[in-house]
């Protein structure tokens, strides 16, 4: 094998066409700024989540591509009732009331699960919510390595930290090297 | 000789006075009635408060002015809050202050209005 690629490379002409041409644009997915913000899709026919909150059509709902990336894998992997998706970051991201975080296009709102799978608010306080699945869904948040710390409130789920007013939504805080805004 | 120690007195005095005077500013901030969680309420949640945010020199003004110690917020990376009861005043790491709060509508009393 080794001995049949240096064959090729040595075969005159033939690693020039093989190699990107310098003049051509990059590849649309190299293309991608991976600190620029994009907005979630927005629900997406059996896209595995959907959105909700304010403000209206999304517009809270940017991130970079990388957030945006995890919540469709999320999505993706899981074979359950589809999650709520809240507010991530405003367009250009910065101060979003009356959130302390939510600027940098990392952190993601997302409601607890409903026993009865119905895409509507729920509180870990309150009947018709479904721990096992929320730990679940916090567990594939989790186990993509690209998180930082999950705030949620109920005591009973596993690999989350409290945080004032956490009882009908987590927090995934995502990992990122991108600069602040 | 008494007339200039009196008027230099009374200088002083008047010169004292509008230091005291307190100073007002315009403020910088914006407010919304709300209910507990207005981002997600539940079906028949009532809009019972006005939250108010301040941000720019009129946050400033707030944190500065308030004794209690900033500490440090673990749910925004190098961000400072001074909370005093329901008043929760911050300090990014880009010098940009907020301060935040709410007001029952029925009674007057004050609520935490911020969150993560």
């Amino acid at each position: 094998m080794l001995r049949s690629q240096r064959s090729n490379l040595d075969y005159p002409g033939l690693l020039e066409k093989w190699l990107p041409d310098p003049e051509l644009p990059p590849a649309p997915s190299q293309q991608v700024d991976p600190c620029g913000f994009v907005q979630l899709p927005q629900n997406p026919a059996g896209g595995g989540y959907y959105s909700y909150g304010t403000p209206a059509r999304g517009a809270g709902q940017y991130g970079i591509p990388g957030t945006i990336r995890l919540i469709e894998d999320v999505a993706r992997q899981r074979n359950g009732v589809p999650f709520g998706v809240g507010n991530i970051s405003l367009a250009k991201g910065g101060r979003f009331d009356p959130h302390k975080s939510h600027r940098n296009g990392t952190d993601i709102d997302i409601r607890p699960l409903r026993s009865d799978g119905a895409g509507r608010p729920a509180d870990w306080r309150q009947p018709g919510y479904d721990r096992a699945a929320t730990q679940a869904l916090i567990d594939a948040f989790r186990a993509s390595g690209q998180v930082r710390t999950i705030w949620f409130n109920d005591p009973a789920i596993k690999g989350v930290r409290p945080y004032p007013k956490h009882n009908d939504h987590f927090h995934v805080s995502v990992r990122s090297t991108c600069p602040k805004r | 000789m008494p007339k200039a120690i009196a008027a230099l007195a009374l200088l002083f005095c008047s010169t004292a006075a509008i230091a005291q005077v307190d100073a007002y500013s315009k403020l910088s901030g914006s407010l919304t009635i709300t209910s507990e969680n207005g981002d997600d309420p539940p079906p028949g949640a009532v809009k019972d408060r006005v939250g108010f945010v301040l941000y720019g020199a009129s946050a400033k003004q707030v944190y500065d002015a308030m004794k209690v110690k900033p500490a440090l917020n673990v749910c925004e990376d190098g961000m400072r809050i001074k909370t005093a009861g329901a008043l929760e005043c911050s300090r990014d790491e880009q010098d940009n202050y907020t301060c935040m709060f709410a007001i029952m509508l029925a009674n007057g009393r004050s609520k935490p209005f911020g969150s993560c």
